[in-house]
């Protein structure tokens, strides 16, 4: 759960936890051995002192005893009025008969002294190897006490003096070298998010972060310029492909002769033209043109001839044409045309004369003039019927009424 | 004389000899606690010359000297048995003690020339002689035996005393020319 936690954390805030929990450690186990220790060094100090007064008083008084000195042995242990640590002082023959005491005398009861945590020392008394009696001391262990509570007073303020400082230092260290890896990450972010790559960092670091900084920033400045590249490769193929594509279009759609419409896009187109005047009440006249005796043309001047004349007929025609209305090429020598019939242009007739009328002036064909007649057969919608396919046929049959009716005429479907 | 007499007679002489025969008891009690206090005496001292072979433990009465014979033959002072002596001049000298009693200071006091009494600790029992003839001088206060030290006599005879013993002492100096 810890580890989890600490995987959640900012790399900065990592920093400063790792730092501080380290740190802690530290001092802690460091504290910990002073204070063992000082634990030890206090105890060393209070046992030494307790003997030193001990075994000082314990040869006095024992001159007292072997002189049967009651007297000189009580004055030995009022003495010890200027030590406050000695609560109770106890000096007995060697059959343990009392022979002076001093202090609280409830301090004799050896279970009252443990209860109430006092320390004590027995030290024997010899003469000659001969034990002639014992020094029963008791001091209580407040200055031990004290000792250690100013120690650990001393503890706690060095430990959250320390703590203070490892936080601060770990700040410190956050700032200086995680601030800077966290701004490079803030900033691939940024990158990703709006793929701009002409960010840069500009923190102001040393050592490994700024050959990192640096790093990032060249290759940021390589990865815009790849991006740049192939931004213009992207563009250039694209421009590429929408040629090709248009080409495919237009070989899909468009004569590549005369670049007029094919037979595909004219019934795409007399299809939507049919649906228009489906939906505003309008009409819709069809065209079927065919160059009278076109084969003499190419057998005589040859296919050049007969290319060249099919595109100056496609330009005569388109040039009757209006933006709505389309002419097609639907092959060999066929055209088509389709108008949309309105208030400005709705008499076929008209249209039909005018179209048959293109065809009088001769065409410039290898610097010769050449005269080519047509036979035209219109249809219309809806006056010849809806459907796109019978408007063909009907539309075909006057073409071939009109051409067997002479040629260079027209003629409106009469079914 | 009348039985009457008789009577009281008897009775002064019951009550005479048990007087001195409780005297002559409490006489002993007060040498065998000297005894006691010389032995203590002898480990608080030291001898500049340590002796050597045994400590040799001088007396003058020769009922004392069994008394303190008895009560110390066992005793071992420096690692070495004590040899008890009884002098009756200073041609059975040398010592390393001296017990000098009540009725032998006067005649010792002048038998005992200062070289002499080089290395000799001397105990007596006889107010006012620590000031000017022994080291430690025994005397009674409250009915309690007590004795006094004198340091400058101690440093003339080449002896010193502890300062556990000297603190039990009543501290005495020397009269002047008496050292």
């Amino acid at each position: 759960m810890i580890k989890r936690f600490i995987h959640k954390l900012p790399i900065g805030q990592k920093i400063v936890a790792l730092i501080v929990t380290v740190s802690m450690f530290s001092i802690l186990i460091a504290i910990g051995g002073l204070s063992i220790n000082e634990f030890r060094e206090i105890d060393r100090r209070m046992t030494q002192e307790v003997t030193v007064i001990s075994d000082v008083l314990a040869t006095n008084i024992t001159a007292a005893i072997v002189f049967d000195d009651k007297d000189a042995a009580q004055e030995l242990l009022n003495a010890l009025k200027a030590k406050i640590a000695v609560e109770y002082a106890r000096v007995e023959s060697a059959d343990k008969v009392l022979f002076a005491h001093y202090g609280k005398e409830n301090l004799a009861n050896k279970d009252t002294v443990n209860e109430m945590s006092y320390y004590t020392i027995e030290t024997p008394l010899y003469v000659n190897q001969r034990r002639v009696g014992n020094l029963i001391l008791v001091f209580n262990n407040a200055q031990m006490s004290e000792s250690i509570r100013v120690y650990l007073t001393v503890v706690v303020a060095v430990i959250f003096i320390s703590l203070v400082f490892s936080f601060l230092l770990s700040v410190w260290v956050q700032r200086r070298f995680a601030a800077p890896i966290i701004e490079l990450a803030a900033m691939a972010e940024d990158i990703t998010k709006t793929g701009d790559y002409t960010i840069r960092t500009t923190a102001k670091t040393s050592g490994e972060i700024k050959l990192l900084q640096d790093l990032f920033n060249d290759m940021l400045a390589k990865t815009n310029d790849r991006e740049l590249a192939l931004e213009a490769l992207v563009s250039k193929r694209t421009q590429e492909l929408e040629t090709l594509n248009k080409q495919l279009e237009n070989q899909a759609h468009y004569d590549s002769l005369t670049m007029l419409p094919n037979r595909a896009l004219y019934e795409d187109r007399l299809q939507q033209s049919i649906a228009h005047a489906a939906r505003d009440g309008s009409r819709v006249a069809l065209f079927f043109i065919d160059l009278d005796k076109f084969k003499i043309v190419n057998d005589t001047l040859g296919h050049a001839a007969g290319d060249e004349l099919l595109c100056q007929v496609s330009r005569r025609l388109e040039k009757q044409c209006r933006q709505m209305d389309t002419v097609a090429r639907i092959g060999g020598d066929e055209f088509t045309m389709l108008f949309m019939l309105d208030d400005e242009l709705n008499d076929v007739n008209e249209i039909a004369r005018r179209i048959v009328e293109l065809f009088q002036i001769p065409f410039d064909i290898m610097d010769e003039p050449l005269l080519m007649t047509m036979s035209v057969g219109v249809s219309i919608y809806p006056t010849h019927g809806y459907d796109f396919d019978v408007l063909k046929v009907k539309a075909d049959n006057a073409m071939y009424q009109a051409k067997q009716a002479g040629r260079n005429q027209f003629l409106i479907s009469q079914t | 004389m009348s039985r009457y007499q008789h009577l009281v007679l008897a009775l002064f002489f019951f009550l005479s000899f048990s007087q001195s025969a409780n005297a002559a008891q409490v006489h002993e009690r007060e040498y065998r606690i000297k005894a006691a206090f010389i032995a203590n005496f002898i480990r608080y001292t030291h001898w500049k010359n340590t002796p050597q072979n045994s400590f040799r433990f001088c007396n003058i009465d020769n009922r004392v000297a069994g008394i303190f014979k008895q009560e110390l033959e066992q005793e071992t002072w420096f690692g070495l048995h004590s040899e008890f002596k009884l002098v009756t001049n200073t041609k059975a000298l040398p010592c390393d003690i001296l017990f000098v009693d009540k009725l032998s200071e006067q005649q010792w006091r002048e038998l005992l020339s200062k070289e002499q009494s080089k290395g000799l600790l001397i105990v007596s029992e006889t107010r006012g002689s620590s000031q000017s003839f022994s080291h430690i001088n025994f005397f009674f206060s409250d009915n309690k035996l007590r004795f006094e030290i004198n340091p400058q006599r101690l440093q003339s005879s080449d002896l010193s005393m502890s300062a556990s013993l000297l603190r039990l002492a009543r501290i005495t100096a020397s009269k002047e020319g008496n050292l």
